[in-house]
C-alpha cells in the first residue's frame, strides 16, 4: 500500500514538473531580434528591429517568418513596441539583441530620449548588456546589410568590438546608459555611425546631449 | 565508501557555512548597504564582519561552558515550561528564516528564470526539493557542497574578474561622505545577514568533541570568507552600477552577470550558469534551517517515529511565511519580527540559558 501511494505522488510530481512549461513559448514561436533603431522623425518616435537572416539560425526564411516588417511610428516607445510586436507572427525574444542605434533627431530632443530610456529601464525590454551607438539616419544603415557576410546586428557588434581594440573609442553599454540616469557622473560618448557608398564608419564620438551639451565633437 | 555516523568534518562546516553566509547576503545586500552609506558600505562591511567575529567569540564561550549544544542543556537546566516557550521560539526563528530564504529563492527563479509562471507553484517545487534534501539528512548535504564549492566559487571569482575589467573608476571616487550612523545601520545590516553564526549553539552534536575549538575556526574562517566575497562583490557592484543606481536595484549581483560582455563562443553562456551559484546558496539556508526546525519539532514531541510528518508540517509552515512574504511586497511585518524577536533571541537566548543553569547549580551546591 505504502509503495502504491509513493508511485503516485510521484507521478503527481513528475505531472506537475512537466505542466511548468506550458504557458512558455516554444523556440519555434519566436524570432529574435539582433539590433533595434530608435529614432525621432516627425515629432513621432519611430522603431524598428533588425532580424537575422533566419536559414542561419532555424532554417526558415524571413518570407516565411514574416518578421521582415517595416519600422513603425507612434507617439510613445511604448506604443510603438506594441504597434511592431503586433504585425510579427512570433513574439519577439530580444535577448539575443546585439546592437540598439538611436538616431540623431531622437538624442537631440532631450526630453523625448529621456522617455526612451525611461521606458527601457521599466520594462528591461533590451538585454543590459548590448551595444549602444548613434547614427544619423538609422535606415542608411539595413541598405549595406545585403553587402553583409552576416545580418547588421551581428555585423555591428563584432565592428565595434574591433574598432574599440583599435583604438576608435569605448564602446558604452545600455545598462550603463541606463545607470547614468540615476548616478550622473559620466560625460557619455557614444559611437556615431556614418555610411558612405554601402559601406558602414565609426570615425567620430557623439556626446549625448543633456541641457548644456548639444553637439557632436570630432574625435 | 562513505561513514554514516551523523557526524562532519570540520573542512565541510567551513563550507557548509560558506553556502549559508554567501546566498542572501551577497543578493540581498549591496543595495541596502548603497543606500545607507554609498561607497562607504565598505567600511560598513568590515564592521559587521567584525561584529560577526565578537558574537561567535561569545557564542563559543558560552557553548565551552555548557560543555554540549544549547538544546541539550536547556533540557537538561531548564523548567520543562520554560523550555518548551524557547524551543518554540527557536522554531518560529527557523521557521521565519527558511520562509525568508524560500522567498527570496523563488523570487529569483521567478524573475530570472521563468517570468510568469506562478509563484506558489514554485515554492513547492523548491520546498519539496529541499525536504527531500533534508531527509537525506547531514553528512548527505555537507558531501555535496564540499564538491559544489571549488566548482562554484572558482567560476565565481572568473566571473568577477571579467566583470573587473570593465569598471568604471569614476563611481569608485569619493569614499569618507557617509555620516557615522549610516555606516552603523549598513554594519547591522551585514551582522543581521550573519544570523547563520546562531547555527554553531547546535552544531556540537555534529562534530567530534575533540575538534570543537577547530569547528569555532572553521565557522570564523568561513564567515570571513563570505566577507571577503561580499566586499569584492561591493566595489565590483558599485565600479558597475555607481552607488544611486545600485540602490534601485533588488538584486544587482544577478544584473551584474546578465550585464558582463562575454566575448568568444566558450564562455558565452557563463553567465547563465553563474545564477546557479545563488540558486545552491539560498537552497543551502533554505535546508539548513529546515532542518533544524524538524530537529527542534522533534525535541518538542519527543518522538523520532514521525519525523517525515513533522518536517512535512515544518514545510507547511514555510510555504505559509514565503507566501505571505510574496504578497507583501515590503515584509515590514517580517523585519519587525527580527528586530524584536528573532535578533534579540539569538542574541540573548545563549547567556540567559547559561546563566540560569550557573544558578541552578550554585542553588544546589
Amino acid at each position: 500500500m505504502k509503495g502504491k501511494i509513493k508511485k503516485y505522488v510521484a507521478l503527481v510530481l513528475s505531472v506537475q514538473q512537466l505542466l511548468c512549461g506550458c504557458s512558455a513559448t516554444e523556440l519555434e514561436d519566436r524570432c529574435f531580434p539582433m539590433m533595434a533603431v530608435v529614432d525621432e522623425k516627425d515629432g513621432q518616435i519611430f522603431f524598428g528591429y533588425g532580424f537575422p537572416k533566419l536559414s542561419q539560425k532555424d532554417n526558415t526564411d524571413l518570407e516565411e517568418a514574416r518578421v521582415n516588417i517595416a519600422p513603425v511610428t507612434g507617439k510613445t516607445m511604448e506604443s510603438c513596441v506594441q504597434t511592431y510586436d503586433s504585425g510579427l507572427e512570433k513574439l519577439a525574444d530580444c535577448n539575443h539583441m546585439k546592437v540598439l542605434v538611436f538616431g540623431e533627431n531622437l538624442m537631440e530632443d532631450t526630453g523625448r530620449y529621456a522617455d526612451v530610456l525611461s521606458y527601457l529601464k521599466q520594462t528591461g525590454l533590451f538585454p543590459r548588456n548590448i551595444y549602444v551607438c548613434v547614427a544619423e539616419d538609422p535606415l542608411a544603415l539595413f541598405e549595406t546589410e545585403e553587402d553583409l557576410p552576416q545580418d547588421l546586428g551581428s555585423y555591428l557588434e563584432q565592428y565595434l568590438q574591433n574598432q574599440e581594440s583599435a583604438g576608435s573609442g569605448k564602446l558604452f553599454k545600455l545598462g550603463r546608459l541606463l545607470d547614468e540616469k540615476e548616478n550622473h557622473i559620466l560625460q557619455i560618448m557614444l559611437p556615431y555611425l556614418e555610411t558612405e557608398d554601402h559601406i558602414i564608419f565609426w570615425k567620430t564620438m557623439y556626446r549625448v546631449p543633456d541641457d548644456r551639451f548639444l553637439y557632436k565633437q570630432e574625435k | 565508501m562513505f561513514s554514516n555516523n551523523n557526524r562532519i568534518s570540520t573542512r565541510q562546516v567551513f563550507r557548509l557555512f560558506v553556502f549559508d553566509f554567501v546566498g542572501e547576503s551577497t543578493l540581498i545586500l549591496p543595495s541596502q548597504l548603497a543606500a545607507f552609506a554609498g561607497n562607504d558600505g565598505l567600511a560598513s562591511i568590515v564592521l559587521g564582519g567584525i561584529m560577526g567575529s565578537l558574537y561567535l567569540w561569545y557564542l563559543a564561550y558560552v557553548l565551552k561552558k555548557m560543555e554540549t549544544d544549547l538544546v541539550t542543556y536547556m533540557e537538561r537546566i531548564l523548567p520543562a515550561w520554560m523550555k518548551k516557550i524557547f524551543l518554540v521560539l527557536l522554531l518560529v526563528y527557523f521557521t521565519g528564516m527558511a520562509g525568508y530564504g524560500a522567498y527570496i529563492f523563488s523570487d529569483v527563479i521567478q524573475k530570472g528564470l521563468i517570468a510568469g509562471e506562478p509563484f506558489p507553484l514554485i515554492l513547492i517545487l523548491v520546498l519539496l526539493t529541499a525536504g527531500y534534501a533534508v531527509c537525506g539528512g547531514i553528512e548527505s548535504r555537507a558531501r555535496v557542497y564540499e564538491i559544489l564549492f571549488v566548482v562554484l566559487f572558482v567560476l565565481l571569482a572568473v566571473m568577477l574578474l571579467i566583470a573587473a575589467g570593465d569598471l568604471e573608476m569614476e563611481y569608485l571616487y569619493g569614499f569618507f561622505q557617509a555620516d557615522t550612523g549610516s555606516v552603523m545601520k549598513g554594519s547591522l545590516a551585514v551582522f543581521f545577514c550573519l544570523m547563520p553564526l546562531f547555527l554553531l549553539a547546535f552544531f556540537p552534536s555534529y562534530v567530534q568533541k575533540a575538534k570543537w575549538g577547530k569547528l569555532v575556526h572553521a565557522v570564523h574562517a568561513a564567515m570571513w570568507f563570505a566577507i571577503g566575497v561580499l566586499a569584492v562583490l561591493y566595489v565590483i557592484l558599485l565600479g558597475s552600477f555607481g552607488s544611486r543606481s545600485l540602490t534601485t536595484m533588488k538584486y544587482p549581483a544577478i544584473t551584474l552577470m546578465s550585464s558582463i560582455h562575454l566575448r568568444g563562443s566558450f564562455l558565452k553562456r557563463l553567465d547563465a550558469f553563474m545564477i546557479a551559484i545563488w540558486f545552491f546558496t539560498l537552497f543551502a539556508l533554505v535546508t539548513v534551517f529546515l532542518f533544524y526546525a524538524q530537529e527542534l519539532v522533534q525535541k518538542l514531541r519527543k518522538k523520532d517515529t514521525h519525523k517525515k510528518w513533522y518536517l512535512c508540517g515544518v514545510m507547511a509552515a514555510v510555504f505559509g511565511v514565503a507566501e505571505m512574504l510574496h504578497q507583501s511586497s515590503h515584509g515590514e511585518w517580517f523585519r519587525d519580527y527580527l528586530l524584536y524577536i528573532g535578533i534579540p533571541l539569538f542574541l540573548f537566548l545563549p547567556l540567559f540559558v547559561l546563566l540560569w543553569g550557573k544558578g541552578k547549580k550554585r542553588h544546589e551546591g
